[in-house]
């Protein structure tokens, strides 16, 4: 996920990973326990945790 | 593509605005897009196919409560649920989807428009997922945030959400002291947890400086390692660093309390970037602050600090703990993190595997 003007620039792939959900097609995957970064308190980045790396 | 969301507005938007998820488009009709207002839950797959919005009206109760909405596109068929549920299906549709971006937007709509609401989870599959396939992601949806009922408040503290008013940064407020949770924490078993540092559960920047996934020096294990940045010298601070200095958090499970030996796998290149604070649930440890490394230019097992004992931490109960690491010289780089009950044991090489995460 790339920060782009408060967007988030998504493109579409499919990787092979393993987790709790179908791995194969897995274009993206958004977890709110996992991957944030914050700025003080403010959600900066989310990242992506299929294994696409947006 | 599945969502979990809850919208602050009352108004229900045109279909294609105020969208949580959509992809424009580069042809008439093939705009793409879940928008799960309150009510109304609003989808479409771009196929070029005039008329081809899903529109599932939904009772105003929901208010701003989360919900699982998903939207799939399989053959001629086309599915909108709510909470599990099918609430409407549309037959005849093109097979093929057309005219769309290869951009998504995440939180925005069409003409920017923006969703009013938090979003927690998104995921997006490029295929088709067969039945089973898709109550598989329902039910991890609905056991990680709504293990209580469907449209409870989600056991997680949302950790973002594009507001209604664009920013370039979410401004929505996650709480500042960790609040350990469920979801991916690593499972300590037999005494023993090990992470790699670039899979954090959180990143927090402060004061301009951030913990930055790099892979430019070989060696590292997993996919990477986490180096404090930028290397400007910024000066150390051994009092104030929780609120002062960027952040690494990892949520571990722990079955075994007691005392835990804290080992960094790290890499200094001088006394300059050589050391780094260890804590615990968001609390400096002073048995684990200061952890310093004398080798340089190679990775290291690290466990000493400048105050002499060896770094350790006491976990005085099982449950979910959140270890956290700050930065203490920028420029600092670590790769793996061992918890271990075990005095004796001294990891060597690329040290132990990872722990799993449940």
């Amino acid at each position: 996920v790339t920060d782009y003007d408060g967007f988030a620039a998504i493109d579409t792939a499919s990787v092979t990973v393993q987790g709790p959900i179908p791995a194969t097609g897995l274009g993206l995957w958004l977890r709110a326990d996992t991957g944030v970064t914050l700025n003080g308190t403010a959600v900066s980045q989310w990242a992506d945790q299929s294994g696409n790396n947006h | 593509m599945f969502l979990v969301s809850a919208n602050r507005s009352a108004t229900t938007p045109s279909p294609a605005q105020r969208a949580a998820l959509f992809w424009n488009e580069t042809a008439a009709w093939g705009a793409t897009f879940l928008t799960p207002a309150q009510g109304a839950v609003q989808a479409r797959f771009g196929t070029g196919q005039t008329n081809t919005n899903l529109v599932y009206t939904r009772p105003s109760s929901i208010g701003s409560a989360y919900t699982r909405t998903s939207a799939m596109h399989s053959g001629t068929t086309e599915t909108l649920c709510v909470n599990g549920a099918v609430v409407q299906t549309a037959t005849g549709r093109r097979t093929t989807l057309s005219g769309i971006q290869n951009t998504a937007l995440l939180g925005r709509g069409l003409s920017n428009t923006a969703f009013s609401g938090d979003i927690v989870e998104v995921i997006v599959y490029s295929r088709n997922l067969s039945d089973a396939e898709r109550q598989q992601v329902e039910n991890y949806l609905q056991q990680t945030y709504f293990p209580s009922g469907a449209t409870a408040t989600p056991t997680r503290t949302p950790t973002s959400g594009p507001t209604a008013t664009p920013t370039r940064t979410p401004t929505s407020t996650p709480t500042s002291t960790p609040t350990p949770s469920g979801g991916s924490a690593f499972q300590e078993q037999s005494g023993q947890v090990v992470m790699e540092a670039e899979n954090f559960a959180d990143s927090i920047s402060r004061n301009s400086q951030s913990w930055i996934k790099r892979t430019d020096v070989a060696g590292s294990v997993g996919t990477g390692f986490m180096r404090a940045e930028p290397d400007s010298g910024a000066a150390i601070d051994d009092t104030n660093y929780p609120t002062t200095r960027p952040e690494l958090r990892y949520r571990v499970q722990i079955n075994t309390p007691g005392t835990y030996y804290v080992w960094l796998r790290g890499y200094a290149t001088d006394d300059s970037n050589n050391s780094v604070h260890v804590g615990l649930n968001g609390q400096a440890a002073a048995s684990a602050d200061k952890i310093s490394t004398s080798t340089f230019n190679g990775w290291a097992w690290i466990q000493s600090t400048r105050d002499g004992p060896v770094a350790t931490v006491n976990i005085s109960s099982a449950g979910l703990h959140t270890i956290s690491i700050w930065m203490r010289e920028d420029g600092f780089r670590v790769d793996r993190v061992l918890l271990t009950t075990n005095s004796s044991l001294t990891p060597s090489g690329n040290g132990p595997a990872e722990s799993p995460r449940q």
